[in-house]
Formats: structure tokens, C-alpha cells, sequence
């Protein structure tokens, strides 16, 4: 439990507060943010004209306002983040002993008092808009809270993006993709604003429902907190793995949230929503097992190929660790070992999952194959982890170098799966290469090569792998398994001696 | 203090250290030197907990490195060879914010700032921003973070790097009162001069391998096989007779007679030869002022070593 002391004498969040109050565009921000507000509501008071679209209007200016100071301080907070990180700034922080969470932790609250600043100069306008016509007060408040609530995971998000390289060119990159996505993200927001009753009349009518005790609302209200708390958790952590030294990792936290997330994903599925599962094979994949996918992926990304051995404070406090920290450690063992291990379970719980719906798609009207079409993506995963994973470690150079291996795979799979969908897609419109052998021979590699063309092609119901598809990727995911089991044994060969001679 | 037993340090390509062993005790200046790509800046992160060592031990104060590096970082500064980036942050909530880092009370935070600005020169530029101050003054901040937990073992790694003249005199200054203090100082430079004149002990390592560690006179003696010895005298007419009677003692060679009243030979015995030689001319009547025997300095007793080895 983190105690409001501890928040006030927060380290990084005393820095970084204090750099932003010292940066120019403070006092720039401010007065932009207050003049911009208060010119905004002056012009609204004498406007006569349709008192449900005035407010509206209004309200909607002051969002977008918010919205860019929101980008404008995610911008900053990006920067300055990745030029400490960058420049080995960190360093000197953890050779403070300050905590990789507190540094985060700071971070955050430092982004987020930057983000609430705006935000309280904001609101009273919004308010305000009230007073025009055409809003209540439950809308308003509603829309405020979830530009709060998302404001978590926006910052956490963009604070993993800064800490994901040191690399300049690769920060140029990522901050290419932030623009990208916060882009994508205010044009979202902003056809969210415009549409007619649809945002924030959907928001008020959800807090009306939750103020009455609604069961359906309580319900959703529960799932996405309990997915809400767990992703956020998830990113802070990962953003703690990025920034640990090579003596330190947070692998078992983040090992321990994405199975939660599995977890809890599944059974939200089977308690609550078994019954909504309809559609085609995709649908189905988008509607269930996506995430699933993407949790294999991610933790399949970030340790399968990592360093074999935790480092040996990691085994110190595994050692060390008694009660339930014990079992915790048991099973979401730090290393390629445990993460061997936690993908084999994960894939079976997976498969379980696939069998219950099974079932119970048989008795029902709809086609279960269907359904092994969509499990089956997930079950395909440890094919695309090991190879070509597997032979990338038959060369001298890579055995020892846990990066580049996981940099390698990784390209793989981008660059593989982009070049299959072009080629794909060039076949699919020119008339003269549609349905020929040749495209026939690119939807097969497309199944095998990488899980991104797999994603696109695997769905189309004119290949002639569709009928077959489930079957092919169950037996490229046991393959997998049995090419993870070599890559292991192989890996753990390459290492014994080294563990031997350290411990 | 240090323990340092077979680090090892292996990087995909290239072995960085190997096998380095080596022991120091509290209170003492080691320096650190070798040529560049030696492996002293690996085997200064693995000592200041931010490496793993591929084998080997490190001890600090009797705690491995390994098992309890959050320990060891409260009691060790370390001044790396980079700064880090700290825009539109002055000199004052810089040590305020790694003094809040190293979870300094409240209460004794601002008197340990204080502290450590008077010790560095820093009070002067204390609203200064960080981002604005020369290299020399960037260094005295630098150390000014590493001391600010008051550390037992303070680690630099290049500290008078890019230093103009007088900030490295400064910088010496600053390390011997500390010293004096009774911190135990692992420092590495290239400014091999520099190092003789504050060290006590020296680690000499070339291709990751130590080549020398000992204390600095006692590696000098060692090292010193010949002397380069000149004598001024006070009569010039006296010299030819003082050459006569150096040519008949033994391991004397090469010498020359300089501005008519001086001799400059070479003594190729031990050190402790030398003052009977400066006797027995006193008594034969030569009327010497000067006796001055030349000793090695740091950078000829290194590449002596760094020659004979590799």
C-alpha cells in the first residue's frame, strides 16, 4: 500500500514536477488553456440559437481543448523520458536505491498532476456548458471521469514507448507511432464528440443505470475495472522491466498480470458472455480469442528469448521467498525455463477453453468448426515462437546474445507478415494470379511464417486451407511445442556452464 | 572495504575483464588505470551493482554485490563517466531531488545539501540550471550526487576526463580531503601524474587481466631498475675528477658532463646503494649541492609493465 507520504516525498515526481514548473511552456500552457477557455465561454453567452446543440458545442470545444493539452503533456513527459533513458540517466537513479516502482510511480504522478492542472482549469468551463442547454449534469460529469479514467493507461502507455529503446533512431520511430496513435486516438474521440447522442448521452444513461443499481450495468462496470486494474498494473510494470538494470527484473510481476488478464479473460467469457458467441470463425477469434493471441505473443516477446537464467538477485529472492511469494515464484518462474512453462500451461487452458465452447456449440445451431477455426490461431502460437527462433540459435554468433535474437524474431515476424500480405494482396487484384497455385503457395506461407499474415490470410474463406485450417495449425502448434522443447534443452546446454560459474 | 575475487566479465565477442582480483582496504586511494578498452569502466559498474559479473565475486563491506546490491548502492557513490540529462533543473533541486532518492529525512535533508555544496564550491551557482554549467563545474555536482548519501566507498570512473587545468587540481583537492575523511577511493584516469601524486595504491590492467596492484611507491621501487642520478657541484673545476670517480664504481654507466659543474650518470643497482655513493663523494671532498636521483613516475612505471607483458 503505497501511504501519501511516500507520494509527497516521491524522488522522481519532486523532479519532475519541478522541471515542468520551470520549462517556458508552463506559463504559456496556462494562460493559453485559461484565456482559450474563458474567450470560448464569452462567445457562447450572447450566441442565441438551439439550446440542445449550444452546450453541446460547447462542451465539445472545451474537450478538444483538453484533449490537446492531454497530447501536449504526453508529448513533453515522452521526451523527457526518453532522453534520460537515452542518455543513461536511470542509472544514476537505481544507483540511488530508489526503487524501479517508485520511479515510475513518480513519473506517473508527475504526468498525471501535469494532466489534472489542465484539467481543473478546464472543468469549470465544461460546467459552464451546462448552462447553455442541451446537457446534464450527469453527462458532463461522466464524460470528465473518463478523461481522468483513461488519462491512466494514455500516460502509462506512452511512458512504456519512451522506455522501449535507447536507441535514437528507434525513438524517432516511437515517436512517429505515439503521434500516430494519439492522432488516431483524438480523431476517434472527436467522431465520438459530433455524433449525435451517441458519446455522451450513451455515458449518462450508463452512470443513470449504475446510480440505480442495474445489474447488466454493475456487471460491465465490475469486468472493465477488474481488466482496467490489471492492464494498467501490466504497463507499469513493464515500463519497471524496461527500465531495470541487467541485475534486476520484473519478470514475475508481469508474468503473474498477464495470466491473470488470460485468466480472467476467459472466465469473464465462459461466466458471463458464453451465450453472446455468434458469427463467423473471425468474428468469433475478435470477439474471444484475440486477446488470448496477443498474451501469448506479448509474453512470448518479452521472455521466451530473454536471458536463460534470472539474474541471480532474482534467484536470491526466489530463494528466499516463503508462503504463497514461494508458490508465486513456483509458477511464474523467472527465465526462458518458466516462461516455457507458463506458455505450455497457458496453451492448455486455451485448449480447455476452445473444448467447453465446443461442446457447447455442438448442442446449439451454430457450426462448431467455427470455432476451431478461431481457438486454433492461439494454439499455433508456440510454432511461430520457436521457429524460426530455433535456427536463428544454430548460429555461433546469436547463442549468447538474448537481444538480438528477440530483436531478430520479432522482425521476422513484422517483416515476413507485411511482405506476404502485399504479395497477397498484388495476386488478389490482378484477375490472372487470383486462385492460381501460386497464391495458393503464398496463403500456405502466410499460415507458417509469421502470426501477422497468418491474422490477415488465415480468415479467407476461398483459400483452400480454410476448410482445413483448424488442422493445419494444431499440428504446426505441436511442432512448436516439440521445437520448444529443443530450443530449451539446447539453451539450457549453452548455459550450464556459465550458471555453474557463478553461483 | 573491496573484495574482489576472479570478476570476470564476458560480452558476446569479447572478454572485458578477466579474472581480476584484488583487495582494498578502508581509508585508502586506489587508482585505476589502463589503456583505453582495458575493462576498467566494466568492472566499475559490476562493482557499483549495475552489472551482473559473468563469474566471480564482488564484496563490499562484506556484502556480495550480487545478493544485495540494494544495500551496497546506499553505501557506495558512484561517479560515472556520463552526467545524464536534466533539463530546466538547477543545481539546488538537483542534490534536493537525489537526496529525497537516497531517502535522506527531511529533517537532516537541507544540512546535508548545504554540506555538500560548501564541500564542492557549489553554493555559489545553487539556482544555476544544471543543463548551463561548464564541465568542470558539471563534475563537482557529479561528485556532489555521489557524496550525498555520505558514502563509504566512492567509485570514479574518468573523473578529471575533460577537465581544464585547474579543475583537475581542484578535483584533487576535493579527493584527498576525502581521503582524509577516512573514504575508501577507487578512482581510474588516464592523468597517470595525477594519480601517483593522490593514490595509495595502484591496479594496473591491460585486455581485462591485472597486470600490477600494490602500493604506488612500493610498484615504483619495484619497477625502478636503473636511476637516472645528476650531481651539481659547487666548484666546476672538481668535475673531471668527480667522472674519474664514478668510472670506477660499479653499475654506474653513462655519463655525461652537463654546463661544466654538473654530472648526469645512470645507477643500475638498488635503491639502497645510493646513499653510500653520496657519501663517500662528500668525504672524497667533492663540494656536491645538488644529488638528485631520478624516480619513475606513473606513466613510465605503466609502460614499462604494459610493454614487458604484452
Amino acid at each position: 500500500m503505497i501511504k501519501p507520504r511516500e507520494i509527497s516525498e516521491n524522488a522522481m515526481l519532486f523532479k519532475d514536477i519541478t522541471q515542468w514548473i520551470r520549462n517556458k511552456t508552463f506559463l504559456a500552457l496556462f494562460l493559453s488553456l485559461l484565456f482559450g477557455a474563458g474567450a470560448i465561454s464569452f462567445f457562447f453567452v450572447p450566441v442565441s440559437g438551439d439550446a440542445a446543440q449550444l452546450g453541446v458545442i460547447a462542451f465539445s470545444i472545451f474537450t478538444i481543448i483538453l484533449f490537446i493539452y492531454t497530447l501536449v503533456i504526453a508529448g513533453m513527459g515522452f521526451n523527457l523520458t526518453s532522453r534520460e533513458f537515452a542518455n543513461k540517466t536511470f542509472e544514476l537513479y537505481e544507483l540511488s536505491g530508489m526503487s524501479l516502482e517508485r520511479m515510475i510511480l513518480g513519473k506517473l504522478l508527475s504526468l498525471l498532476t501535469q494532466f489534472l492542472f489542465g484539467y481543473f482549469c478546464i472543468v469549470p468551463f465544461m460546467f459552464f456548458a451546462y448552462f447553455l442547454g442541451g446537457l446534464d449534469f450527469i453527462s458532463i460529469f461522466g464524460a470528465s471521469f473518463l478523461m481522468i479514467l483513461f488519462s491512466v493507461p494514455l500516460y502509462l502507455f506512452i511512458l512504456l514507448l519512451s522506455l522501449s529503446s535507447k536507441s535514437v533512431k528507434i525513438g524517432l520511430i516511437g515517436r512517429i507511432f505515439v503521434g500516430i496513435v494519439l492522432l488516431y486516438m483524438g480523431f476517434g474521440l472527436l467522431s465520438l464528440i459530433f455524433i449525435p447522442r451517441s458519446p455522451l448521452s450513451g455515458v449518462s444513461d450508463f452512470i443513470k443505470s449504475l446510480l440505480t443499481f442495474d445489474l447488466e450495468a454493475l456487471k460491465i462496470a465490475l469486468v472493465f475495472f477488474i481488466f482496467y486494474i490489471q492492464l494498467c498494473f501490466l504497463l507499469f510494470y513493464i515500463c519497471c522491466n524496461f527500465i531495470s538494470s541487467t541485475n534486476d527484473s520484473r519478470e514475475l510481476q508481469i508474468k503473474l498480470l498477464l495470466f491473470t488478464l488470460f485468466l480472467s479473460w476467459l472466465l469473464v467469457f465462459h461466466a458471463l458472455y458464453r451465450n453472446a458467441i455468434r458469427g463467423s470463425d473471425a468474428e468469433i477469434f475478435l470477439l474471444v480469442y484475440i486477446p488470448v493471441y496477443l498474451m501469448l505473443f506479448l509474453l512470448g516477446a518479452l521472455f521466451y528469448y530473454h536471458a536463460f537464467h534470472p539474474p541471480l538477485i532474482i534467484r536470491n529472492r526466489q530463494k528466499e521467498a516463503r508462503g504463497f511469494r514461494r508458490f508465486l515464484y513456483h509458477l511464474f518462474l523467472p527465465g526462458a525455463r518458466g516462461t516455457h512453462r507458463l506458455i505450455l500451461y497457458m496453451l492448455l487452458i486455451t485448449a480447455l477453453s476452445v473444448f467447453f465452447h465446443y461442446v457447447g456449440f455442438k448442442t446449439g445451431k451454430n457450426d462448431p468448426r467455427l470455432l476451431l477455426h478461431a481457438g486454433s490461431y492461439c494454439l499455433q502460437v508456440p510454432f511461430f515462437l520457436a521457429v524460426p527462433g530455433g535456427l536463428f540459435l544454430c548460429i555461433r554468433s546469436l547463442q549468447n546474445s538474448n537481444k538480438t535474437m528477440k530483436a531478430l524474431v520479432i522482425t521476422w515476424w513484422v517483416l515476413s507478415g507485411v511482405f506476404l500480405m502485399i504479395v497477397y494482396g498484388i495476386m488478389e487484384s490482378s484477375g490472372y494470379w487470383r486462385d492460381s497455385p501460386l497464391s495458393n503457395l503464398v496463403q500456405f506461407l502466410s499460415l507458417v511464417l509469421s502470426p501477422v499474415s497468418t491474422l490477415f490470410i488465415g480468415f479467407e474463406r476461398r483459400s483452400p486451407f480454410h476448410e482445413i485450417g483448424y488442422l493445419i495449425r494444431g499440428g504446426l502448434g505441436l511442432t512448436g511445442i516439440v521445437f520448444m522443447i529443443w530450443i530449451l534443452r539446447r539453451r539450457r546446454k549453452l548455459n550450464e556452464n556459465l550458471l555453474d560459474s557463478i553461483v | 572495504m573491496l573484495k574482489v575475487d576472479n570478476l570476470t566479465k564476458d560480452f558476446p565477442k569479447v572478454r572485458a575483464v578477466d579474472n581480476l582480483s584484488f583487495e582494498l582496504q578502508k581509508g585508502r586511494i586506489c587508482g585505476f588505470v589502463g589503456p583505453n578498452g582495458a575493462g576498467k569502466t566494466t568492472a566499475m559498474r559490476i562493482i557499483a551493482t549495475l552489472d551482473d559479473p559473468t563469474f566471480g565475486k564482488v564484496y563490499v563491506s562484506d556484502k556480495s554485490i550480487a545478493e544485495r546490491p540494494y544495500d551496497i548502492r546506499r553505501i557506495i557513490g558512484f561517479m560515472p563517466d556520463h552526467y545524464g540529462v536534466y533539463p530546466d533543473l538547477s543545481v539546488l533541486d538537483y542534490l534536493e531531488f537525489y537526496a529525497r532518492a537516497y531517502e535522506i529525512p527531511s529533517s537532516s535533508r537541507k544540512r546535508r545539501i548545504e554540506q555538500i555544496m560548501n564541500f564542492t564550491g557549489l553554493d555559489k551557482i545553487a539556482e544555476k540550471d544544471v543543463e548551463t554549467l561548464s564541465k568542470g563545474m558539471r563534475q563537482r555536482l557529479n561528485l556532489g550526487r555521489a557524496l550525498i548519501n555520505d558514502p563509504q566507498l566512492l567509485i570514479m570512473d574518468e573523473p578529471a576526463a575533460g577537465l581544464d587545468p585547474r579543475a583537475r587540481v581542484e578535483l584533487r583537492y576535493l579527493i584527498k580531503q576525502l581521503a582524509e575523511q577516512g573514504k575508501t577511493i577507487f578512482v581510474s584516469s588516464h592523468i597517470l601524474t595525477e594519480l601517483g601524486e593522490i593514490c595509495d595504491d595502484i591496479l594496473i590492467i591491460d585486455k581485462g587481466k591485472k597486470v600490477a596492484f600494490g602500493d604506488v611507491n612500493e610498484i615504483q621501487k619495484s619497477m625502478q631498475k636503473t636511476f637516472e642520478i645528476s650531481v651539481k657541484l659547487l666548484e666546476a673545476p672538481q668535475i673531471q675528477g668527480l667522472e674519474r670517480f664514478l668510472m670506477e664504481r660499479p653499475g654506474i654507466s653513462n655519463i655525461r658532463i652537463k654546463n661544466h659543474d654538473s654530472i648526469i650518470f645512470t645507477f643500475s643497482k638498488d635503491i639502497a646503494e645510493i646513499p653510500p655513493i653520496m657519501r663517500e663523494m662528500t668525504s672524497q671532498g667533492f663540494s656536491v649541492i645538488e644529488f638528485k636521483p631520478q624516480m619513475m613516475t606513473m606513466e613510465d612505471v605503466f609502460i614499462q609493465i604494459t610493454e614487458g607483458e604484452f
